[in-house]
């Protein structure tokens, strides 16, 4: 558990626009790729069959890949569903950590993930982070290359050596 | 920190300033995006942990050879 005593503020441009074209990946790079364009362009995990069309493959064959991705820890899926819950610093599902930004709004693991969105989206925004024992955080805000208010602490709770032991915890 | 841990049951690990957080968090993420990303091997994972003062045994990686990216 990574946890935040903060917020952030983090502005977009248009970063789907300018992410780079896909040249000649393999398949499992492509997916991956287009996982982290689907959670930027949607603020959302995509499903497989969400995948399919943009790759020109099968929903089980975009799912054999979230398989092997997970398992070189790339992506992490849930337990249950085997849908995508984490592709790094995004998380599929609600959390204690919100990045907001003028071009859209996205779950982080924790409070190194809400500021790793900042950063990989190089640009301004806001995150909010909820904490029940600490009541209402006090603001950090970011230009996307640089921290411009907050403070606080952020505490890591797993060393890193054991990080994967439990991903969900972590 | 210590009681805030205390108070959750947790054992006191690491406590990062927001600063070094941020430069992790750009050392990390910033080429997530990029088409050809691949996860660090543990030797590199190490490196930018030790780029930003982060040397202690809380963030000794086990292996240089396997990857450990986040």
């Amino acid at each position: 558990m990574v946890g935040l005593i903060v917020w952030i503020e983090v502005g977009l441009v248009r970063v789907s626009e300018r992410l780079p074209l896909v040249a000649a990946l393999d398949f499992d790079s492509r997916v991956r790729l287009e996982v982290y364009r689907h959670f930027v362009r949607f603020g959302l995990a995509p499903t497989a069959g969400d995948l399919g069309d943009e790759l020109g493959a099968s929903p089980s064959a975009i799912a054999d890949s979230f398989e092997r991705l997970a398992a070189a820890h790339v992506l992490v899926l849930d337990p249950a569903t085997r849908g995508l819950w984490m592709a790094m610093p995004f998380s599929a599902v609600p959390t204690s950590f919100r990045v907001t930004t003028p071009g859209g709004e996205w779950w982080a693991n924790c409070a190194w993930d809400a500021l790793g969105i900042s950063a990989m989206l190089q640009a301004p925004a806001e995150i909010t982070a909820t904490c029940a024992g600490c009541g209402d955080p006090p603001p950090v805000r970011t230009t996307g290359r640089a921290l411009s208010a907050g403070t606080g602490v952020v505490h890591f709770a797993v060393p890193a050596a054991s990080w994967w032991d439990d991903i969900g915890f972590t | 920190m210590a009681r805030w841990c205390e108070e959750r049951g947790r054992a006191v690990g690491a406590v990062v300033s927001l600063p070094t957080t941020w430069a992790l968090a750009r050392a990390w993420y910033s080429d997530r995006l990029e088409p050809a990303w691949r996860r660090r091997t543990a030797q590199e994972a190490q490196a930018v942990f030790s780029g930003l003062g982060l040397t202690d045994r809380f963030w000794r990686l086990p292996s240089p050879a396997s990857p450990a990216d986040s």
